[in-house]
């Protein structure tokens, strides 16, 4: 597992963004059993009580659940892995747009650019 | 403080090996030369190889005190759980041993060499005869009176000049500290004449006029009237709470008051 | 609340200089505390008087409710930015004294260090680099359960390798019930350790607060933070 850190933003917050991807992409999937706060801060070279945080707000979002005694695993509804997925893309669409709009671009002409560039990909 | 003496010692055998080493090849190189040279020569030279290691043991281990203050190691010592009393102890203890194990070695080569170049000509009074004993003691008493003295002005030194380049500052108040002791013993056989007899052990009032030898013997004050020793007894309590003092002193500056 | 530390109105004057003035710190149980100032700050100042090597000209400073002393040695393990131990030694004697002196000392742990840190026992302490001299002076002090953690400059002058190894130690080390107090001018490498952190310059406390609270509050990472407030 490695990461870049951008120490701007604080630390909890890119490792919760990093563990949102895995999650998203099934890398980890739900019901997995996520690395111990002692094993996750040795790996990544951070503070315990950041990759504390970084859990207890995951569970505030309902990504993940604490057993005691057991550890922290993955939520298994997979509703709220798609939710979160879609709002990932659209935090991302949003930027996106906006920065297109800032060059100038239309709706129209955004849509067109999009569908353009996916169709050579597949 | 046995756990300190033992790293105190451990850290110290290799040179004073090396001391007594030199000494034993040097002594027993001579005692071969015994037929050869003069007893005279024997013995100067013996005599002075013995007083060299002395003085040698003597200064390697002040300068280790020194050492302890003024460099690193002093964030070592000075941060482990322990009182001042138990390091002036540890480093004192370790140097009373060095110097008695070197001075016994010393004195044991001293005296086979003399044994063999004179033969029967020496002779060993009893150890315990009084005049002996009393010597012994005082020997003693100035060795340890001298290195918390030195301990102390080292001390003292070092907690007031932050530069340690003055690196002689502490030879100096030694100095001033034993000029003033004397200065004080002697006054204080002015005010409090009675010694020890030491031949029929009491106490006894003595003017100074029948003295035929005076001898500061380090920390104690004898007098000697045709040959009897008469010892003050003002003398020996100070002696005895000058060594106590500077003890608890010292083990006090570095406990409270040592900057490093 | 119960502090292991606290510094209040600390000041320290030498003839020519004042290394602290008027200094108030807190720490409590449990926090990895980040003490960042450039060279002469008051930094070290600040930690020898912690450690009982040094006098404060005024003001008081309590480890554990205690003032300077016998009792503080015992609850502190200290990490000095020196070569602190004797020339005569080997590794084996440096885990033996430190055994022999320190109730709190694991020595199964020190093993462990030894072995992760990649030192051998037989080694003497005159023969080992800076990186394995850090290395190693970290392992006798985290072998120890103190109270308090005192680590002054632990990568300053270290190679990468022995640095990651040496954070490695640092963060595994963490526990609930012990502090660390660790200053650095090194900020980048060693700012994700820090629960808070205390910015000190002229024997001051410039600015200090939670790590993330500031990161988030400035959108500055720590080091940046630094470079603002210690910059020309």
């Amino acid at each position: 597992m490695s990461m870049k850190f951008d120490d701007k933003l604080p630390i909890y917050i890119q490792i919760m963004n990093y563990m949102k991807k895995k999650i998203i992409t099934g890398e980890i999937n739900g019901g997995d059993k996520l690395p111990s706060v002692r094993e996750l801060s040795t790996k990544l070279r951070v503070n315990p009580n950041t990759i504390q945080r970084t859990y207890q707000e995951l569970e505030r979002e309902n990504l993940v659940f604490t057993q005691r005694g057991m550890g922290t695993f993955v939520t298994e509804d997979k509703q709220i892995v798609k939710n979160l997925k879609k709002d990932m893309a659209s935090d991302i669409i949003e930027s996106f747009i906006s920065e297109m709009k800032g060059l100038g671009f239309s709706y129209d002409e955004i849509a067109e650019v999009v569908k353009d560039r996916t169709k050579k990909e597949e | 403080m046995g756990r300190l003496l033992k790293y105190e010692l451990k850290g110290s055998y290799k040179v004073i090996g090396i001391i007594l080493v030199i000494l034993i090849i040097v002594a027993l190189g001579l005692n071969f030369k015994i037929g050869e040279w003069a007893e005279t020569t024997i013995m100067g030279i013996t005599s002075f190889a013995v007083f060299g290691a002395l003085l040698s043991a003597f200064i390697y281990l002040i300068e280790l005190f020194r050492k302890e203050l003024y460099e690193d190691t002093g964030y070592l010592t000075f941060t482990l759980p322990i009182t001042g009393n138990s390091i002036v102890g540890a480093k004192l203890l370790s140097s009373l041993i060095w110097i008695f194990v070197v001075g016994t070695i010393g004195g044991l080569l001293g005296l086979l060499n003399a044994k063999r170049a004179f033969g029967p000509y020496v002779r060993f009074g009893s150890i315990f005869a009084n005049q002996n004993f009393i010597v012994a003691i005082s020997g003693v008493v100035s060795v340890v009176t001298v290195l918390l003295l030195i301990y102390f002005s080292i001390t003292i030194s070092r907690m007031t000049i932050r530069n340690k380049k003055v690196g002689g500052l502490w030879f100096i108040i030694f100095i001033l500290l034993n000029v003033a002791i004397a200065y004080f013993q002697i006054k204080l056989i002015e005010w409090i004449p009675y010694y020890i007899d030491t031949n029929s052990w009491r106490i006894v009032k003595q003017g100074m006029n029948m003295v035929t030898d005076i001898n500061i013997n380090g920390a104690m004050l004898q007098l000697s009237i045709n040959g009897n020793v008469y010892l003050n007894i003002a003398n020996i309590i100070f002696s005895i709470v000058l060594m106590v003092g500077l003890f608890l002193g010292t083990g006090y500056l570095l406990e409270k008051k040592i900057d490093l | 609340m119960s502090y292991i530390l606290e510094a209040k109105n600390l000041n320290k004057s030498y003839f020519k200089k004042k290394a602290l003035n008027n200094l108030n710190l807190s720490i409590e149980k449990g926090r990895a505390v980040g003490m960042l100032g450039p060279n002469g700050s008051g930094k070290t100042t600040l930690i020898k008087i912690a450690a009982g090597i040094l006098r404060q000209s005024s003001g008081e400073i309590l480890i554990d409710n205690h003032e300077p002393g016998v009792y503080t040695k015992s609850v502190i393990s200290y990490l000095p930015d020196r070569n602190y131990l004797p020339k005569w030694m080997k590794v084996e004697d440096a885990i033996n004294y430190f055994n022999d002196f320190y109730g709190d000392f694991d020595r199964n742990r020190a093993y462990e260090l030894l072995d992760f840190m990649k030192l051998e026992r037989e080694m003497k302490v005159t023969s080992l680099s800076k990186g394995m001299t850090e290395k190693l002076h970290l392992t006798l002090v985290l072998s120890r359960k103190a109270k308090l953690y005192i680590l002054d400059e632990p990568i300053a002058g270290v190679d990468p390798v022995a640095r990651d190894k040496i954070l490695d130690a640092i963060i595994n080390n963490y526990n609930e019930d012990s502090s660390m107090l660790i200053t650095t001018h090194l900020v980048r490498d060693i700012e994700r350790v820090f629960d808070d952190v205390v910015f000190i310059n002229n024997g001051e406390v410039i600015l200090s607060g939670n790590a993330e609270a500031l990161r988030e509050e400035k959108n500055k990472s720590i080091d940046e933070l630094y470079k603002e407030v210690f910059g020309e």
